[in-house]
């Protein structure tokens, strides 16, 4: 749905994602290189990197 | 026995008497208006029965629309953005989403162990998950 300097940002579709830790914060993940890299949270506009990246094989067709 | 009987009668009553009143969603969903052009849609449930004495508010962007109802459902419609969603008893815990244009999604509330009273919690649930969760729930009205 958009790039960011860390990589795609991915928008689930007819699904949510979030990440909790205190509270819960609605998410979307980021993809370089065909790696999951960590997260972009939409309503903090803020990008949550994973501490190991992972390999992830997208759908062409839900992009 | 008769003891028994009549203390399990009792919670039963009080269980059920906390929960939401209101018509099933299942039997007015075909009633409930369109969401306006432009504007998206959160519905707010709980499923859960246990702690049904715990009832938080729901505060949306610092306004509250409405209360953790044991298997109660209401929506709210609101301007695309961004939200802040929380509930509050020992403490306060907070969801935050966005939504966008013609956008709906389900918020749903639920009640875990605290120390002297129930936590209440706030999850973002998958769209097809939440539709079949609310079917069963009384309608509180948005």
């Amino acid at each position: 749905m958009g790039s960011i300097r860390e990589g795609a940002v991915m928008k689930p579709v007819d699904t949510v994602l979030t990440v909790e830790g205190i509270h819960v914060r609605e998410a979307y993940i980021v993809v370089r290189d065909d790696r999951w890299v960590g997260f972009w949270l939409p309503n903090e506009e803020a990008f949550s990197p994973v501490a190991d990246p992972v390999p992830v094989k997208l759908n062409p067709n839900r992009e | 026995m008769s003891k028994l009987r009549a203390v399990v009668f009792l919670v039963g009553t009080l269980l059920v008497s906390a929960c939401a009143s209101g018509p099933k969603f299942a039997e007015i969903k075909g009633n409930i208006s369109a969401m306006p052009d432009g504007q998206a849609r959160i519905y707010f449930y709980r499923t859960q029965i246990v702690g049904a004495a715990v009832q938080p508010s729901i505060i949306l962007n610092q306004e509250n629309v409405g209360s953790c109802e044991p298997k109660g459902v209401f929506y709210k419609d609101v301007e695309p953005g961004k939200y802040e969603a929380s509930v509050e008893t020992e403490v306060e815990r907070r969801l935050t989403l966005v939504l966008g244009p013609g956008e709906e999604k389900y918020v749903r509330c639920h009640i875990s162990m605290g120390l002297i009273v129930g936590h209440g919690n706030l999850e973002l649930v998958d769209p097809a998950e939440a539709k079949a969760d609310i079917q069963d729930l009384s309608y509180t009205g948005s």
